[in-house]
């Protein structure tokens, strides 16, 4: 048994499935030698003419540039830069159509040739054989070559060292009809072309360097041999001479007619230890190693019976497709512009399109040279197709569901292998554009499956984020329940009561209330809920948290409505069980009475410290209640005003019960408070003039008395009214000593405040003033907007 | 006498290994979760707007899975409608919601000279694909937005938009002239 690399050097050739025979029509392109098309008078480069990255721009318009020098840079090898292929001045950095099916336009550099042809300096060849092959890497990549076989691959970056690569296989097939480039290139250049091989056998080290030709080009297969016995330690490369049969020039046909291997789907050959490089890649490759000249002109042939002389030109990357018909006569009878040859290349509407690195072709096929599309039949399931295929698919299948648009299908007979030979089409009895198909459909699958890529980061992002927004909230509930500890911790500290036993103390107290009464059904259901609540909080006796101030406020919201009807609260009085009231609310005054006795006892300051927050949560509930937002904004300009005031007091320390805020005298600080008052007041006023239910528009503060509709003049109450209740609750949290007949009434409020005895930070109030007046400025301003 | 003993013996002997693989096989393979919920999620376009009531996409498939109605998806349009009835083996339905733009996709765009910085549309954004702070510019991340309009309400000063999204390259029908077959 042979192994594979005594089999390969015997001779021996394997078959790929499928293949077809069109009349290939090279020869009237071979008769002539290759000869540079002139300089056109303008040249528009693309930027980007392979796969992979664009390069940098270099150069910007109106340089003079010379022949060679660098019009883009790279910086990764993915990036293949691109070079003036003749002396002349930018003239423009623009748009232009590419040079693609879809003509989408694509940025490129219009150089205007000074046909003067001045190169850059000439560099001294490179001794490739001293250099690493990163080195040489950088070299073929600052020389601008990218894969001239068709799809245009960064040639460096196949040429990766890292890789242990047994087959260097040299694709010399050119199958598709008309196309002699490669073949002429070879038969003139084949010493050039073994130098190549050699740069790439130093590179990448292969057990076996074979060129896979035709044998429809017995001339240059005789030049490349004759070549190999003249250049030195070239003799180990093998031409393999391989029968004609399209597409052998497929990368994946001529690595499995040249060894056997087939490729596994979605790998690239070099994972199988192959390296396949294209006739004019080597070409291009020896030119930047030896000649040290940028890939600037590429050998294109011009054929099709609308060329009086079909032949093979070496054209300057970036010439007009429409220059070099002209300069080479076309007759103007051309039935199509085609790009590339008849099987793969692809018409273009006009002439106005650059040849670039890929283009080894140009077909101006005339009325009746090539089939002719004539409307397509239905499939009549001959099942040709799949007898052609060279990647085993089943063209037929693949035709119904791209039709039907069954990505599913389509993926699971797997269109993104076809190669888009058009092998399928040219057999076709029904003349189906086939391959056009599969390209739509290919499209649609790519479309779906970037869908399907985008909707899984949709779903993993909306996840992450729930899950974010899950922790977050547990953590804010464990910091309510640290703060509620902590208040609990402090008001202990303060007032010698634990809040928690007091409320129990209270609920109690409303039970035995309840009990003497014992008839007042709402007293019942909010003696069952404080009883629940009351055994919670027992329950929860080592971990206090938010529920025990919600029963105390529930509690005390039901007593605060029940005083609200009753009206002439009388809170140092004893509330008789006796009365009209229900026994829960009187139970409660008494025991904050009681609270209130103890605590002025204990110290002068007594106090329950959540007495002035409960107020306003009272008093907001309250406002909340009403209908109005005339009477909100009432309401919350009332609770600044009171703020106010409340500062105010501090500062005089006098019992300014009833006095009007605005007007006191006070020093800088009492006086922001007053101010910020008054905004908030003249705001609420203008809302409630706005609705009519008020007149009383007398801004007699600073703020301007402009037509704020009512809805942003309550929210910029309601803001002004949070502040405030900060404010308070700051001060409060800090000293405050509250006398209990702070009850939750909105008029009681003011005047609760104005008790207040104890000297509150005046600076933190006004702080808080001060923002609370510029959330109202702000909302204002943002209200005129 | 005996033969028969054997026979129910062996029997028992039978059923009594195969109801231990069974039970073994029970505990060993079970599938956690509504499987048909999975399913029906990997349809639906993710874009978790929450057009159809559902507060995202999982919660509607797992609504659908208890025999809520298929046709509730806005985004995924008639094709999700469709897989969702094959899904469930029900009939399909027109889309319930008025779905006149469904097809074109749509990213939010923020006009960024009237964006305050409220934080609100970030707030909205089921997918984080909007980032900004409070009074700074916010902008969203296009490749993220999945085009659910859920920003756009929240936002005080109107400055969001939604725009279509720029779509690649097809090939046309009518680039290289191709006849329809009858």
């Amino acid at each position: 048994m042979l192994s594979l690399i005594e089999q390969i050097k015997r001779g021996k050739l394997w078959q790929y499935f499928g293949g077809v025979h069109p009349q290939q029509n090279k020869s009237q392109s071979t008769s002539l030698a290759i000869s540079a098309a002139p300089i056109p008078d303008h040249l528009i480069i693309p930027v980007k003419q392979h796969i992979g990255v664009a390069g940098q721009l270099l150069v910007a318009v109106g340089d003079r540039v010379l022949k060679g020098q660098a019009l883009t840079s790279s910086n990764s090898l993915m990036s293949v830069p691109v070079h003036a292929p003749t002396s002349g001045v930018i003239e423009e950095v623009a748009l232009f159509p590419s040079t693609q099916p879809s003509a989408a336009p694509e940025l490129a550099i219009k150089l205007v040739a000074d046909h003067l042809d001045d190169a850059i300096a000439p560099l001294p060849a490179l001794d490739y054989l001293q250099l690493t092959t990163a080195q040489l890497q950088q070299h073929i990549s600052a020389a601008g070559v990218a894969g001239m076989g068709g799809a245009g691959f960064p040639t460096a970056v196949k040429l990766d060292a890292k890789q242990t690569i047994n087959f260097l296989i040299i694709n010399a097939a050119e199958c598709e009809p008309y196309i002699t480039s490669d073949d002429i290139l070879m038969r003139e250049h084949a010493m050039e072309i073994i130098e190549g091989i050699k740069i790439l056998k130093h590179m990448i080290k292969p057990a076996i360097t074979i060129i896979g030709i035709e044998d429809n080009k017995p001339e240059a297969a005789q030049a490349l041999n004759d070549a190999i016995n003249t250049v030195s330690d070239a003799t180990d490369i093998i031409v393999q001479t391989v029968p004609t049969k399209y597409p052998n020039g497929g990368e994946k046909q001529l690595i499995k007619l040249l060894t056997g291997k087939e490729i596994v789907k979605g790998q690239l050959p070099t994972q199988s230890g192959i390296v396949m490089q294209n006739v004019g890649t080597v070409y291009a490759i020896q030119q930047a190693v030896i000649d040290r000249q940028p890939l600037i002109s590429r050998i294109v042939t011009l054929t099709g019976k609308a060329f009086p002389q079909p032949r093979n030109v070496r054209a300057l990357i970036g010439t007009q497709i429409g220059d070099l018909m002209q300069q080479y006569h076309s007759n103007g009878h051309a039935a199509a512009i085609i790009y590339g040859g008849p099987m793969m290349g692809f018409t273009l509407p006009h002439g106005q399109f650059s040849l670039t690195k890929t283009g080894n072709c140009i077909l101006l096929p005339e009325q009746g040279e090539i089939p002719q599309l004539r409307e397509a039949d239905a499939c009549i399931r001959c099942g040709e197709c799949a007898e052609v295929c060279p990647v085993d698919l089943l063209p037929q299948q693949l035709h119904w569901y791209s039709k039907s648009g069954d990505v599913k299908k389509l993926t699971e007979y797997n269109l993104m292998d076809c190669i888009e030979c058009g092998a399928c089409s040219f057999v076709c009895p029904s003349q189906i554009p086939l391959v056009h198909q599969y390209r739509i459909a290919k499209v649609e699958v790519r479309e779906h499956a970037a869908e399907q890529a985008a909707a899984a980061v949709a779903k993993d992002r909306f996840e992450k984020r729930n899950a974010r927004l899950a922790i977050e909230k547990q953590q804010r509930e464990l910091k309510q329940q640290e703060a509620a500890k902590k208040r609990r911790e402090t008001a202990t500290a303060t007032t010698g009561i634990d809040p928690v036993q007091a409320a129990l103390e209270r609920i109690n107290k409303a039970k035995q209330a309840e009990q003497q009464a014992g008839k007042e059904p709402t007293a019942a259901i909010s003696d069952a809920i404080a009883r629940a609540k009351a055994k919670k909080v027992a329950m929860q006796q080592g971990e206090p948290d938010n529920t025990d101030v919600i029963a105390q406020r529930k509690a005390r919201k039901a007593a605060a409505l029940a005083r609200k009807q009753q009206a002439d609260a009388d809170d140092d009085a004893k509330p008789a069980a006796s009365t009209q009231k229900p026994a829960v609310a009187a139970a409660i005054a008494r025991a904050k009475a009681k609270q209130a006795a103890i605590a002025r006892a204990k110290a002068k300051q007594a106090a329950t410290v959540v007495a002035v927050p409960e107020a306003k949560t009272d008093t907001e509930s309250t406002a909340i209640a009403q209908p109005m937002d005339a009477k909100k904004a009432a309401i919350a300009a009332a609770i600044a005003r009171a703020k106010a005031k409340q500062a105010a007091a501090q500062q005089s320390t006098s019992d300014t019960s009833t006095a009007e805020s605005g007007a006191s005298p006070q020093p800088v600080d009492a006086k922001k408070a007053a101010v910020a008052a008054a905004i908030a007041r003249a705001k609420a006023k203008q809302a409630a003039a706005q609705q009519g239910a008020s007149d009383k528009s007398t801004a007699e503060s600073g703020a301007s008395p402009q037509p704020v509709d009512a809805k942003k003049a309550a929210i910029a109450a309601a803001i002004a009214r949070a502040k405030a209740k900060k404010a308070a609750q700051a001060s409060t949290s800090a000293t405050a000593k509250v006398n209990i007949t702070a009850q939750p009434e909105i008029v009681t409020v003011q005047h609760a405040v104005a008790k207040n005895e104890t000297s509150v930070d005046d600076k933190k109030a006004a702080i808080a003033a001060a923002i609370a007046k510029a959330k109202a400025k702000k909302l204002a301003q943002f209200g005129d907007k | 006498m005996t033969t028969i003993l054997i026979a129910i013996l062996t029997l028992v002997i039978l059923a009594a290994l195969f109801g231990l693989g069974l039970g073994w096989a029970a505990i060993r393979f079970k599938v956690e979760g509504n499987p048909v919920v999975e399913q029906i999620d990997a349809e639906l376009p993710q874009t978790q707007c929450g057009q159809c009531g559902y507060p995202g996409c999982k919660p509607y498939a797992e609504a659908v899975a208890k025999g809520e109605e298929v046709n509730l998806c806005v985004p995924g349009g008639t094709a999700t409608v469709a897989k969702l009835a094959d899904i469930m083996g029900v009939e399909v339905k027109p889309i319930a919601a008025q779905a006149a733009d469904a097809d074109v996709k749509m990213v939010a765009r923020i006009i960024e000279e009237d964006c305050i910085g409220c934080t609100k549309c970030i707030q909205a954004c089921p997918v984080d694909a909007i980032a900004g702070a409070t009074r700074a510019m916010h902008t969203v991340i296009v490749d993220a937005c999945t085009g659910c309009k859920l920003c756009v309400s929240p936002c005080p000063t109107d400055c969001i938009v939604m725009e279509p999204v720029q779509v690649a390259w097809k090939w046309q029908l009518d680039a290289i002239p191709v006849v329809n077959i009858k």
